[in-house]
């Protein structure tokens, strides 16, 4: 008979992320506000805590976590879409085109359909004939600005204030003020530690807050509850994670797939309809890549919302600051300084030794950057940010894992 | 046990005809009331292979009734039959004595049917919860209802005694762990049924004890388990009757409690079955390989080989005796150049081929069978005749000047495919539609074609059923008489014994001892594998 005693090699498996508890996360947020307050009374950018980059960065946020919850969908449910810059731009045109007449809301929902309507070709061509996701993705990304820019010398060339490349103005979506935000800003405009900062943040967020942002929390709130919380989001979750099992089980892979396809594009598209709406029109190139963005956001946080609506809120800070003021975006410089060092002796502590390394020459650099110049020069003003961000975001990000089955084509009866 | 439907115990190795016993026996003597499940007359055709031909099978409620057969034999599409998965092309599956018909895997969830697949069907980053669940939630409001649904799960862990952890990721699970979350699975469906494909393929031996716990505690609980394998000893310490299927047909029924593994084997082949002695001396003066002083670092930099030495003769099956994980693998790889050694010398015939890549050794004449077939020795994926060239790409036949002759590979694979008696319906299938059994015959047959002068065989009859073993053991002889020097590496210690010429103990990366193929014991070989017993236990 065999002895075959194996011995068995029982490695202890370190618990992947345990959620992260409200105070721990309450304590890092007041953490990095005071940060913010220091840096900020230090280099007197103003503009780091300034209403005005708050409410603006706001705005610059939705069109890209839009996008990024777009991916969410899509990607949880095993399809990679790398057209979401497409439907994206399907969704601006769309806002365009019934928002000069029928307004805003208008606008956006038929937008959002044209996002949707972009997602659904994407799912046809990849869940029913098996396409390549990738390749189906930028055949979109390639239509849809031709077939925009087609539209628009079709529809708004005759109107006034349209044109070749842009549609005629949209009205405002309403944006609420609320009553004690006069005296927040005369308090912001003291420049006391801590207590100004705080009250821009708060600010920034009370005055002129326009509901397409309110409406862009709360869809990034319901996704993530009907994509954990729910049956329906399990099943379209177990089509990303392992198909054959879910099919095994009775799901109907291929119905969820679908479903999270078109309702990635129509998140795309409701991102595209922010973007037009906070821009008053439609342009062609308005969407200057926050589709990809957005789907950097949804990698680096990890394909969860909340991580993924921190990362999209930091593009919009830092790009908010970069439209604002270029002594903000120097002080820039010594906050990601900061940043980096903090995770530096964050990765040093988890054993990622070479990301720590990595992050405090960085961040080195960057604090001799500040100290030794004055303003960043305006060639790299508008790039800075993104810089910045990524760095901050990639070095920061850790033991990432994208659903085990995404990007492969699926086919009903075909697992082993 | 003795069974009312009366299967016979087949002590002359003989058995009952297959074909319409159970038309008969079944309905008349039995009657549908205390079987479980019933198959009748089942036949399912692929293009090109009939996989079922008129399978009969009579399982009685609340018994573990055993299916074997060999790899290939068409247990698992039986199974997938059961189960919904496939449509039978003839016949009828009765449950409770009365016919169904499954579209769908659905539908025999429906009727109690649970299948515990082979290759687990979980999603390694969802919860034990979350993988129960899948596609029967319980909700509350729209929501996933999380706190019933773990209140069941804790009590069908405490009543089958499944030890379930239901907030554990899977993917920190081991393998018997996952096992019993997929059990849970068809438990939590409310499945009276229990089909498991060969549920001991993935398990090691302590864990198998703890499943056959846990199908005891089912079977005491009135459920019914339909267990499929190979693995002979175990279906005859488990099961309560036993069915046996040899090509697509069920040639025959058991009873575990007067039948013996060989008989059982002898009736799965049908045929007398051949025994792993090599008989003859072949081995000659000529030294094909020579190692001295080999000594091989793992990635933390610790010596997992340690200065090894030895040579192996033209016409010599050389035998490593080791329980897993003691530097076998890593002497391998070392030895086929995907690990280097830290130091010593490898020589194959005079050659020195320690600073050689592992295309140069191949093409010196080194075949190798790894040890996980499916991961290192083919491309699932590929065809048949494009794992033939796979490793062989540098030699005729597969290659004409500098490029890849399609014609010449594809006769070759045709001529593997006819001697080693690789079933397929053709060469242009993907490697992954052979069974187990048959994927390694193609591997055998690969490694052996291009005169090699030295095989590497790591496990090369691991997890294959006993007709396959039979071939590729001839197919090692064969070539071992005509001069071939092989380095065998096995955990099946009769195999090890009755191939070898001679045989070295390796225990932490060190050879311990010799063993006389002649003389030695499995027992004696097994306890000089663990360090006889003294403080140096197994690693």
């Amino acid at each position: 008979m065999t002895t075959s005693t194996v011995t068995e090699t029982v490695t202890p498996a370190p618990r992947r992320f345990s959620r992260t508890s409200p105070s721990l996360l309450l304590v890092v947020a007041l953490g990095a506000f005071l940060v913010l307050s220091a840096v900020r009374t230090l280099t007197g950018g103003y503009d780091l805590t300034s209403s005005g980059t708050v409410a603006a960065g706001l705005s610059a946020a939705v069109p890209i976590g839009l996008a990024g919850l777009g991916g969410l969908w899509a990607e949880r449910s095993g399809v990679v879409n790398i057209g979401l810059e497409g439907m994206m731009i399907l969704g601006t045109w769309g806002c365009g085109f019934l928002g000069y007449n029928h307004g805003a809301w208008a606008g956006l929902v038929f937008g959002t359909l044209l996002g949707a309507a972009g997602g659904l070709i994407h799912a046809i061509a990849t869940v029913t004939f098996g396409v390549d996701h990738i390749i189906s993705g930028v055949a979109i990304n390639i239509i849809a600005p031709g077939l925009a820019l087609y539209l628009t010398k079709v529809t708004f060339a005759h109107y006034e204030g349209g044109g070749q490349k842009q549609s005629p103005p949209i009205n405002d979506a309403k944006a609420i003020t609320l009553p004690f935000s006069h005296w927040l800003h005369t308090i912001e405009d003291k420049h006391w530690f801590a207590v100004s900062d705080l009250a821009g943040l708060i600010g920034g967020v009370a005055t002129r807050l326009s509901l397409v942002t309110l409406l862009a929390v709360v869809v990034l709130v319901v996704s993530g509850w009907i994509l954990w919380r729910t049956a329906f989001g399990l099943r379209l979750r177990s089509c990303g994670e392992a198909p054959y099992a879910a099919e095994s089980l009775g799901v109907n892979v291929y119905k969820y797939k679908y479903i999270a396809v078109v309702v990635s594009g129509a998140m795309a598209g409701l991102g595209g309809s922010a973007l037009a709406i906070s821009a008053h029109q439609f342009r062609d190139g308005q969407t200057g890549g926050r589709g990809f963005i957005g789907l950097a956001a949804l990698i680096f946080g990890n394909w969860r919302p909340g991580s993924l609506a921190a990362g999209a809120g930091l593009f919009g800070y830092t790009d908010a600051i970069q439209l604002r003021s270029s002594a903000a975006v120097h002080a820039l410089l010594l906050l990601m300084a900061i940043a980096l060092a903090l995770i530096a002796l964050w990765q040093w502590r988890t054993g990622q030794r070479a990301i720590a390394v990595v992050a405090l020459v960085i961040a080195v650099l960057s604090v001799l950057w500040f100290a030794d110049t004055k303003k960043v020069p305006d060639e790299l003003v508008g790039t800075t940010p993104y810089v910045v961000t990524i760095l901050v975001l990639a070095l920061a990000s850790q033991r990432l894992r994208m659903p085990k089955a995404d990007g492969k084509v699926y086919r009903r009866g075909e697992g082993h | 046990m003795t069974l009312a439907g009366a299967p016979q115990s087949s002590d002359d190795g003989g058995t009952n005809s297959g074909s319409g016993n159970s038309g008969s026996g079944s309905d008349g003597a039995v009657g549908g009331a205390d079987l479980a499940i019933e198959v009748v007359g089942v036949t399912k055709r692929f293009p090109g292979v009939i996989a079922n031909s008129d399978v009969n099978i009579a399982v009685r409620r609340g018994t573990v009734h055993a299916v074997v057969g060999e790899n290939g034999a068409g247990k698992s599409t039986l199974m997938k039959v059961l189960y919904g998965m496939l449509r039978p092309d003839e016949g009828e599956i009765r449950i409770g004595g009365k016919p169904v018909t499954f579209h769908s895997p659905s539908d025999a969830i429906a009727a109690g049917v649970g299948m515990v697949h082979q290759h687990f069907m979980l999603a390694d980053n969802f919860t034990v919860l979350e993988n129960i669940v899948l596609g029967s939630e319980p909700t509350a409001r729209g929501a996933l209802n999380f706190g019933a649904a773990r209140r069941k799960i804790l009590a069908l862990s405490k009543t089958y005694g499944l030890d379930l952890e239901p907030d554990e990721l899977v993917e920190n699970l081991g393998v018997g762990d996952r096992q019993r979350v997929e059990i849970a699975k068809v438990l939590f469906r409310g499945a009276r049924l229990l089909i498991l494909d060969e549920p001991t393929a993935v398990l090691v031996p302590h864990e198998v004890d703890e499943l056959f716990d846990n199908l005891r505690e089912l079977k005491s609980e009135g459920l019914t388990i339909l267990f499929i394998s190979h693995k002979l000893d175990e279906v005859i310490s488990v099961a309560d009757d036993i069915t046996v299927i040899r090509r697509g047909v069920t040639v025959g029924t058991a009873n575990p409690h007067s039948i013996t593994p060989r008989q059982l084997a002898e009736m799965m082949v049908g045929s007398e079955l051949p025994s792993p002695q090599t008989r003859n001396d072949t081995v000659r003066e000529t030294v094909v390989l020579s190692v001295a002083g080999l000594t091989v670092a793992d990635a933390d930099g610790r010596d997992i080989v340690q200065d090894v030495s030895f040579d192996i003769r033209a016409g010599q099956v050389f035998g490593i005796a080791g329980v897993e994980g003691n530097g076998q693998s890593e002497l391998v790889e070392a030895l086929m150049g995907i690990r280097p050694a830290k130091s010593g010398r490898i020589t194959l015939n005079g050659t020195d081929l320690t600073r050689q890549t592992t295309r140069e050794r191949r093409l010196a004449g080194i075949g190798y069978i790894p040890e996980d077939r499916q991961r290192q020795g083919l491309i699932l994926e590929g065809s048949l005749w494009e794992n033939r060239v796979l490793g062989h790409s540098d030699s005729p036949p597969n290659i004409k000047g500098p490029l890849i002759d399609r014609a010449g590979a594809r006769r070759d694979t045709e001529r593997i495919v006819s001697e080693f008696d690789v079933r397929t319906p053709g060469i242009d299938i993907p490697a992954l539609a052979l069974s187990g059994g048959n994927q390694q015959k193609l591997i055998v047959g690969r490694e052996l074609s291009g005169s090699p002068v030295l095989l590497i065989a790591s496990q090369p009859t691991r997890g294959v059923d006993v007709g396959a073993q039979a071939a590729i053991w001839e197919h090692v002889r064969n070539a071992r008489a005509a001069g071939l020097a092989v380095l065998l590496i096995s955990a099946d210690l009769e195999e090890l014994i009755g191939m070898s010429d001679a045989i070295q103990v390796i225990l932490r990366g060190r050879f311990v001892g010799a063993a006389d193929p002649a003389t030695v014991t499995a027992e004696e070989l097994g306890s000089a594998m663990t360090g006889a017993g003294s403080a140096a236990g197994a690693a």
